[in-house]
């Protein structure tokens, strides 16, 4: 894997709330709160000498594979399979999709088959004990507590 | 057009729909559009919004339909066999076969002694006894017959 330079990105609209964006490099090798600090100051100056207002700040760390490999023939990526999850707390969940799910994970026997991950299945079962585990958490911020159900959608 | 979404009254505050097998990952891979801030008016209808999708897409293989129809038709049966003594056989098992059908409507006539014509001969009988104990110079022959037949209901 190949480390890029990390990026600060601002979005700003105008008063027809039509959205536009800057975007600073930062320099390789400083940590996040480094850059976040450094962005919000940043933000502080940038705010005196554009007449929109901020509305989005993010910070991103790309790291690109430079070799990558050759995917599964016959795997699309437009098979997705699909892992719902409760959280800590009720009535919010997090979903979570995975392009070009392996046709050996999906579920072939038992209605409604092929269209059911086999969470049983070795991998699987490691990629849900990592995702539970307390460090990932729904879009609203709710740590992911356990598997709800699956289901494998055909994308368009 | 933007989505406001209101907060459900109650948890099962929506509809059971049947739908098809072979559509229902194209159905679902089509709320995954709901699932995106852009297409909400503020953000509590997008946490809303996303959260009842979500639930949909979790929860859409749980229940075939023929499983809920057949445990629904099971406890139709039983109902049926505990109070009105109606006796359901197996006549095939691939495709499952049972008859007589389930009665739409309560039938007049009990097959066997279900619940509710066990209640009624007993409330009869308690009837009796009542009416016996009441009627003045009862012999004690009479009362000892009247408590073995309560002993009888007891058993």
């Amino acid at each position: 894997m190949l480390e890029k330079q990390p990026y600060a990105t601002f979005t700003v609209v105008d008063a027809s709330r039509s959205a536009s964006r800057m975007r600073f490099t930062a320099n390789r090798g400083l940590e996040a709160v480094e850059i976040l600090e450094a962005a919000s100051d940043l933000r502080s100056r940038l705010s005196a000498i554009t007449g929109c207002v901020f509305v989005r700040q993010a910070v991103t760390y790309p790291v690109v594979e430079d070799e990558p490999a050759t995917a599964i023939a016959g795997v699309s990526s437009d098979l997705v399979a699909v892992f719902v999850f409760t959280t800590s707390t009720e009535g919010q969940y997090a979903v979570v999709d995975m392009p070009g799910i392996r046709p050996e994970l999906v579920l072939d026997e038992d209605y409604p088959a092929g269209l059911r991950v086999d969470t049983e299945h070795p991998t699987v079962v490691a990629f849900l004990d990592a995702i539970t585990s307390g460090m990932w958490c729904s879009v609203f911020g709710y740590d992911i507590d356990a598997l709800l159900g699956t289901i494998v959608e055909r994308r368009v | 057009m933007q989505f406001i979404i209101q907060e459900p009254t109650s948890e099962l505050d929506g509809f059971l729909v049947y739908v098809p097998r072979v559509i229902v990952d194209l159905l679902s891979s089509q709320a995954t559009l709901l699932l995106e801030r852009r297409v909400y008016a503020s953000e509590e209808d997008f946490e809303r919004g996303y959260n009842l999708v979500a639930q949909l897409k979790g929860c859409i293989l749980t229940c075939p339909a023929e499983r809920l129809i057949t445990g629904v038709e099971a406890t139709a049966r039983m109902v049926a066999h505990a109070n009105y003594g109606l006796v359901f056989s197996v006549v095939s098992e691939d495709p499952l076969v049972i008859e007589p059908g389930i009665p739409v409507v309560p039938p007049g006539e009990w097959e066997l002694p279900g619940a509710l014509k066990q209640l009624d001969v007993a409330n009869m009988t308690l009837i009796e006894i009542r009416d016996a104990l009441q009627t003045e110079g009862a012999e004690p022959e009479d009362i000892a017959a009247l408590l073995q037949l309560i002993g009888g209901l007891l058993a």
